[in-house]
C-alpha cells in the first residue's frame, strides 16, 4: 500500500513538471524571443503617456473652437474681435506671471540652523543650499501651486536658483537667508506636501536642524515678475 | 523513523514547489492579464501605434483651428492699431507661458541609466530615483540663459513639476521614463560650458552615479508647446501691490 502511494505521488509530480515544460516550450516556440516583464511595463507606461497627451490636445481643440465661436459672434454682432482678444490677452498675461496675484495658500520660512556643529561635522549641513530651495519649490508645484515667489521674486519657467557664496541668486537678484517662499493654491495640499514626514522639507528640519516654518493663510499676495524678457535665440514656430 | 523524516522532507519540498508555481502564475498573470508575454507585448505595441496615429491626427486638427483663429486676428489687425498691439503682446505672453512651439539654436542633453553588465536586479532606475538631478540640470540651464526648455517633449513651464512615483517620473502630470532628453534653446556654447564645468552637475552625474550623459550642440532645436489649458482656481489678480 505504502509503495503504491509513493508511486502515485511521484507520477503526479512528474505530470505537473511535464505540464510546465510544455508551457515553457510553447512560450518559446511561438516567437523564439524573450519579452521581459519590464518591456511590458515600459510599453504600458508609454501608452498611459500617449492617452494623457490625447486628453490634453482634445481640451485645447475644444477651447480653440470656443474662441473661434466667440470671434465669429463678435464680428457678426457688428463689433470687432477686440474684446475677445483683450480677454485672451489678460488671461495669458496673468498665466505667464506678469500680474500681481492674491489668494489662499501658504508661506514657508527657511533659514540656516542655529545649532552647534557636531565634532568634525561638515558646516554645509547647517546652511540652506540652492538645491534645498529648488526641491521645496518643486514639491509645491507638484502640490498644485498656481504661483510661487521667493523673497518677492516670482518664479518663472526661466528662473534660476543658484548659490552665490553665502547667498542665493534668483531672477538675477541676490538674497541671503531667511528665505520666504509664498505659494498660492489649495492650502491643505500645499502644507501637507511640506509637512509630510516623507517630504524633503521634513528632512531638512528634523535631520539637519534647519529653520523651517509653515503657515497657512486665506489671503496671500504674490507680486508679478518685475524684469523684462527679451529673446536672442528663440523664435516662435507656427503650425506645430 | 527514517521513513517518516524522508516523507516530511518530501512534503516540505512539494509545498515549496507548489508555492513557487503559484507565485509564478500570479506574477505573470498580474503583469500580462493571462496572456503569453510575446502576445501581450504585440498587443500593447499595436495599441501604442494606434494611439500615436490618433495623436498626430488630433495635432493636425488643433493646428487647423489655430490657423483659422490666426486668420481672424490678422484680418482684424490690419484695421486697427490697438488690435495689432494686443496681438503682439498676446503672442509674447503665450510664448512665456509655454503655449507656443519655439525653435532656435541650443543644446540637447540625453541622460540614461548606467550600462548594466548583468540584467537589472530590481526595477529601480537610478536616474528616476535621483530625479533632483533633472531639477538641477534645468536650473543650471536657466542660470546660463536658456530661453526655453523641454524634457522628453514636455515643455518646462513656471508650474512644471518633476515628481517621482513608483513607475515613472511625472512631468506636467505626464508619466515619463528614461532615457531623458532635455532640449534647451539659447547660446549653445554658454549652455554647454555651464553644464560641463569641473565639479559641476554633469561631472557629478557621470562619476558619482555612473549615468550616461551626452551633450550635443544644435543649430535648430524645436521645443514643443505646453499642451494643457491652465485655469487658476485659487489665484486672482490683485489690485493692491506695485
Amino acid at each position: 500500500m505504502k509503495i503504491q502511494l509513493n508511486r502515485v505521488v511521484i507520477i503526479f509530480l512528474c505530470i505537473i513538471l511535464g505540464f510546465f515544460i510544455a508551457i515553457q516550450t510553447k512560450n518559446v516556440q511561438e516567437d523564439y524571443s524573450f519579452v521581459s516583464l519590464r518591456t511590458i511595463a515600459d510599453l504600458q507606461n508609454l501608452i498611459k503617456k500617449e492617452k494623457e497627451e490625447l486628453n490634453n490636445i482634445s481640451e485645447l481643440i475644444v477651447s480653440g473652437k470656443n474662441r473661434l465661436l466667440e470671434y465669429e459672434t463678435a464680428v457678426s454682432g457688428g463689433g470687432s474681435i477686440r474684446d475677445v482678444l483683450a480677454k485672451e490677452h489678460d488671461q495669458f498675461k496673468m498665466i505667464s506671471g506678469f500680474v500681481d496675484l492674491k489668494g489662499p495658500g501658504i508661506i514657508v520660512w527657511l533659514s540656516d540652523s542655529d545649532r552647534e556643529l557636531y565634532e568634525w561635522e561638515d558646516p554645509n549641513n547647517v546652511i540652506v543650499h540652492d538645491l534645498d530651495v529648488l526641491i521645496i519649490v518643486n514639491d509645491l508645484k507638484t502640490a498644485g501651486a498656481e504661483a510661487i515667489s521667493i523673497n518677492g521674486q516670482r518664479i518663472m519657467s526661466t528662473t534660476e536658483i543658484q548659490c552665490a557664496g553665502a547667498t542665493i541668486t534668483i531672477n538675477n537678484h541676490t538674497y541671503g537667508q531667511p528665505f520666504i517662499i509664498r505659494a498660492i493654491g489649495d492650502p491643505d495640499t500645499l502644507s501637507a506636501v511640506i509637512k509630510s514626514p516623507e517630504s524633503y522639507a521634513f528632512l531638512l528640519k528634523e535631520v539637519y536642524g534647519l529653520g523651517l516654518e509653515v503657515s497657512v493663510y486665506e489671503n496671500i499676495e504674490i507680486s508679478k515678475f518685475n524684469n523684462d524678457i527679451s529673446w536672442e535665440y528663440l523664435t516662435p514656430k507656427e503650425g506645430e | 523513523m527514517k521513513d517518516l523524516r524522508g516523507k516530511i522532507a518530501f512534503g516540505v519540498l512539494c509545498a515549496i514547489l507548489g508555492f513557487i508555481i503559484s507565485l509564478q502564475f500570479k506574477t505573470v498573470r498580474g503583469n500580462t492579464g493571462g496572456l503569453l508575454s510575446t502576445q501581450k507585448a504585440q498587443q500593447l505595441a499595436l495599441e501604442l501605434k494606434e494611439l500615436r496615429t490618433e495623436k498626430t491626427a488630433l495635432m493636425e486638427e488643433l493646428t487647423e483651428w489655430e490657423i483659422r483663429l490666426k486668420e481672424y486676428e490678422i484680418s482684424e489687425a490690419d484695421e486697427s492699431f490697438i488690435i495689432k498691439n494686443l496681438n503682439k503682446d498676446l503672442e509674447r505672453y503665450q510664448i512665456i507661458s509655454g503655449y507656443k512651439t519655439v525653435g532656435g539654436p541650443g543644446i540637447i542633453i540625453t541622460i540614461d541609466d548606467p550600462i548594466q553588465e548583468y540584467p537589472r536586479q530590481s526595477n529601480e532606475s537610478f536616474i528616476m530615483y535621483n530625479y533632483d538631478l533633472l531639477l538641477g540640470i534645468v536650473n543650471k540651464l536657466n542660470g546660463a540663459g536658456a530661453e526655453a526648455i523641454s524634457i522628453n517633449d514636455q515643455r518646462y513651464t513656471s508650474a512644471t513639476e518633476i515628481y517621482y512615483t513608483s513607475n515613472s517620473v511625472l512631468i506636467n502630470s505626464v508619466p515619463t521614463i528614461p532615457p531623458f532628453t532635455i532640449k534647451a534653446v539659447g547660446n549653445p556654447e554658454s549652455l554647454e560650458a555651464a553644464l560641463n564645468i569641473r565639479f559641476g552637475i554633469v561631472q557629478e552625474m557621470r562619476e558619482m552615479y555612473n549615468l550616461q550623459v551626452s551633450i550635443k550642440k544644435e543649430n535648430n532645436i524645436v521645443i514643443p508647446r505646453y499642451n494643457k489649458t491652465i485655469n487658476f482656481k485659487y489665484a486672482k489678480p490683485s489690485d493692491t501691490i506695485s
